[in-house]
C-alpha cells in the first residue's frame, strides 16, 4: 500500500482549514477534495462523477422524505395529542410534567426523527407548561433539550439512514430496530435522573393514572403513532425499502395532518414544502460533495492508515471503544450532525470492527455521540434552541443540563459494552 | 450611498424573483419524487396503477437537481452549516474578512463546476442514455453539476455584493 502523504495531507489539512475560517462545510469538503486532486493530477471530471454518484442512491431518497414526513407531522397539530398521550401515561409519577417531557420525546422522536424540531415543537408547549406548574425554568429546558435527542435514536430517524448509506452494506431496517431499545434506555435514564431531582426539590404529582383517559390519549394518537408503524413493519417486513416506507408515510402524513388532525390547509402544506427545502439545502449537498471527500479518502487508504494508527497506540478494545465515543463526542461538540456522520463514518468504522463493534451497534453510538454534541457548546444546536424557546440564558440551561450529560453518558457507555442493547432486536427479527 | 449601488441594487428584485422560482421550483420537484415513489409501490400491489421501468432513475434525477438548486437557495439565506463556534471570540471586522473570504472561495468552486461539470456532461456524459428510458441521454443526469454551479454563481455574486456594499454605507453613516 503506497502512502502518498503529501496528498492526505492536503485533503485533510486543508479541510480543517477551511473549517476553522467558517467555509460552509458543505463547500470545504468539496475544496480540499479538489486540492487533492488538482496535487495527484487527477481529472477534476471526479468531482462530476462523485457528485452525480453520491446523490444517485435510492436509499438516500428516503432522507429527503423523512424530514418531509416530519415536517408535516410536527406542523399539523401532533404535538398536544402526543403529549396528552403521555401524560396519561406517565403524569402520576413525582416530577410528572418531567416525565411526560421525556416520554412525549419519545413518540415524537419517532415521527419527527430531528432533535431540533422536537425542542422547538414539544418546547414551546411544555416548557411554559412546566413552569406554570412549579418547575423552574432551566430544569424545564435541561429536561426538554436532552429528552429529544431520543427522536434521534427512535426509528425513523433520517440521520440513520444518511448512517447506513455512508457505511455502506448495513440493512436501514436493522438499523431502525436497532434504535428501539437504546432510546428508551436513554429515555428511562434521563426519567431516573428526572426522578431524583424532582424528589430532591419537591416537583408536583400530576393527575391520578386512569387506565381509561389511557385508552382514549392512545386512540386520539393512534393516526399519528401508525406512521411509525407504517414505515418500521414496511421495512422490517421487506414489503418496501426505507425510501419507499417513507413515500408512502408523507402521503400518509398528509392525509392525517390536513384531513383528520386538521392541523394544516393547503396553503400551510406549501409553506411546510419550504422548511422541509430548507432543510434538505443544507443535508442533500453535503451527501453530495462528501462523496468527493470519501472517493479521495479511500483513494488515499486513510481509513486503513487512521485504524493502523489508532490500533498501534494500544490494541486494548475497552480503550479503543472509549477513544472512539471520545473522537465523536470532540466532533460533535465543534460540527453538525449530518457532516460528521459523514466524514467520520468511513474512518472511524473499520477501527470499530476490528475492535469486534457491529456496524449496527457503531451506528447508534455515533448517532447518541452527535445527539450529545447537540446539546454541548460551542455548537450545540439543540442547546441554542432550547435556550431560545425558554428564554433562558443559554450558560443555567448548561448548568441545569449536567445532571442528565452523567444519564446520557451512563446510557452511551451501556450501548458501547453492550452490544445485545443495539442488537437484540434486530437479531430477533432476522 | 454611492449612487454605484443604488443603481445595482434594482436589480435585487430580479434576485427576490428568481428565489422565489427556485424555491418552487424545489417544491415541485420534491412533491414529484414523492409522487412517482408512491406510486411505484403501490403499483406492485394494486393492478391498475402503473409502476413504470422509470421512476427510479427519474426520481433520482430530480433529486439531483432538487438538491443543487435547494443548496444555491440556502446560500441566499446564509443556512449551510458552517464552524460558528469561536465567532464571539473573534474580533467582528475578522469575522465580516472570512465570511467575504468563504463566499470567493466558493464563487470560486461555482466556477470550476461551471467549467468542469459543462465539459463532462457535454462529452463523457452524454455519450450514454438511461437505462430505462433509451431515448434520453445521460447528459441530464450530469447536468446538475454545471446548473449548481451556475445557481450558486448567482447567488454567490449577490452574497459578495453584499460585503462590498456593507462597508461603503457602514462608512456612509460613520460620516
Amino acid at each position: 500500500m503506497s502512502v502518498d502523504s503529501m496528498a492526505i495531507l492536503i485533503l485533510l489539512g486543508s479541510f480543517f482549514v477551511m473549517v476553522l475560517l467558517r467555509f460552509p462545510i458543505a463547500y470545504a469538503v468539496a475544496l480540499s477534495s479538489v486540492f487533492c486532486l488538482l496535487y495527484q493530477g487527477l481529472p477534476l471530471t471526479t468531482i462530476c462523477q462523485q457528485m452525480v454518484k453520491g446523490i444517485s442512491s435510492f436509499s438516500l431518497m428516503a432522507v429527503p422524505f423523512f424530514i418531509t414526513m416530519g415536517c408535516l407531522m410536527g406542523s399539523g397539530g401532533i404535538s398536544e395529542k402526543l403529549i396528552a398521550l403521555a401524560n396519561s401515561c406517565v403524569g402520576w409519577m413525582r416530577g410528572g410534567m418531567a416525565m411526560v417531557n421525556i416520554v412525549a420525546s419519545y413518540f415524537f422522536g419517532g415521527i419527527s426523527g430531528s432533535a431540533a424540531a422536537d425542542t422547538a415543537s414539544l418546547g414551546t408547549i411544555l416548557i411554559p407548561m412546566m413552569v406554570d406548574q412549579g418547575y423552574d425554568d432551566d430544569f424545564s429546558t435541561a429536561v426538554t433539550i436532552t429528552s429529544s435527542c431520543e427522536g434521534l435514536l427512535v426509528p425513523p430517524s433520517h440521520n440513520m439512514v444518511i448512517y447506513a448509506t455512508t457505511a455502506g452494506s448495513i440493512s436501514v431496517g436493522s438499523l431502525f430496530l436497532a434504535g428501539y431499545i437504546p432510546g428508551a434506555l436513554l429515555a428511562v435514564s434521563l426519567m431516573i435522573g428526572s426522578y431524583i431531582i424532582s424528589v430532591k426539590r419537591n416537583y408536583p404529582k400530576g393527575e391520578k393514572f386512569s387506565v381509561k383517559n389511557l385508552i382514549k390519549q392512545f386512540a386520539v394518537s393512534f393516526w399519528a403513532l401508525a406512521a411509525i408503524v407504517i414505515v418500521v413493519f414496511g421495512v422490517v417486513g421487506g414489503k418496501f425499502t426505507a425510501t419507499e416506507s417513507a413515500a408512502i408515510a408523507v402521503i400518509y402524513s398528509l392525509i392525517v395532518s390536513v384531513c383528520i388532525y386538521k392541523g394544516l390547509d393547503l396553503k400551510g402544506v406549501w409553506k411546510v414544502l419550504e422548511n422541509c427545502v430548507d432543510t434538505l439545502a443544507i443535508v442533500l449537498i453535503l451527501i453530495a460533495t462528501s462523496n468527493i471527500f470519501g472517493f479521495c479518502l479511500t483513494r488515499l487508504h486513510v481509513p486503513e492508515l487512521a485504524a493502523s494508527a489508532i490500533t498501534n497506540v494500544t490494541r486494548n478494545p475497552i480503550i479503543l471503544a472509549l477513544l472512539l465515543n471520545l473522537i465523536l463526542l470532540v466532533l460533535g461538540c465543534i460540527m453538525d450532525m449530518a457532516p460528521i456522520i459523514l466524514i467520520a463514518t468511513p474512518i472511524l468504522l473499520p477501527i470499530a470492527t476490528s475492535i469486534g463493534l457491529d456496524p449496527i451497534q457503531f451506528g447508534i453510538m455515533v448517532v447518541l455521540n452527535c445527539g450529545i454534541g447537540l446539546l454541548t457548546p460551542p455548537v450545540g444546536a439543540v442547546l441554542f434552541i432550547g435556550s431560545a424557546v425558554s428564554k433562558v440564558p443559554m450558560e443555567r440551561v448548561v448548568k441545569a443540563t449536567l445532571p442528565f450529560y452523567l444519564c446520557m453518558i451512563i446510557t452511551l457507555l451501556l450501548i458501547t459494552f453492550v452490544p445485545a442493547i443495539s442488537l437484540w432486536l434486530p437479531g430477533l427479527a432476522g | 450611498m454611492p449612487e454605484i449601488f443604488k443603481t445595482i441594487d434594482k436589480i435585487k428584485p430580479a434576485y427576490d424573483y428568481t428565489y422565489k422560482v427556485v424555491l418552487t421550483v424545489c417544491k415541485l420537484l420534491l412533491i414529484v419524487d414523492i409522487l412517482i415513489t408512491t406510486m411505484a409501490v403501490a403499483g406492485r400491489y394494486v393492478v391498475f396503477i402503473p409502476d413504470p421501468a422509470w421512476s427510479e432513475e427519474v426520481v433520482l434525477t430530480c433529486m439531483s437537481y432538487m438538491a443543487v438548486l435547494a443548496a444555491a437557495l440556502a446560500i441566499r439565506k446564509g443556512t449551510h452549516i458552517r464552524m460558528t463556534a469561536l465567532d464571539p471570540f473573534l474580533p467582528k471586522g475578522l469575522v465580516k474578512f472570512l465570511d467575504i473570504l468563504a463566499d470567493l472561495a466558493v464563487l470560486a468552486l461555482s466556477l470550476i463546476m461551471i467549467v468542469v461539470g459543462w465539459r463532462y456532461a457535454v462529452g463523457l456524459g452524454a455519450k450514454g442514455t438511461y437505462v430505462s428510458m433509451p431515448k434520453v441521454s445521460r447528459f441530464w443526469m450530469y447536468f446538475p453539476v454545471p446548473l449548481a454551479g451556475v445557481a450558486m454563481l448567482i447567488f454567490e455574486l449577490e452574497a459578495v455584493y453584499n460585503h462590498i456594499k456593507g462597508f461603503f454605507v457602514k462608512e456612509e453613516v460613520q460620516v
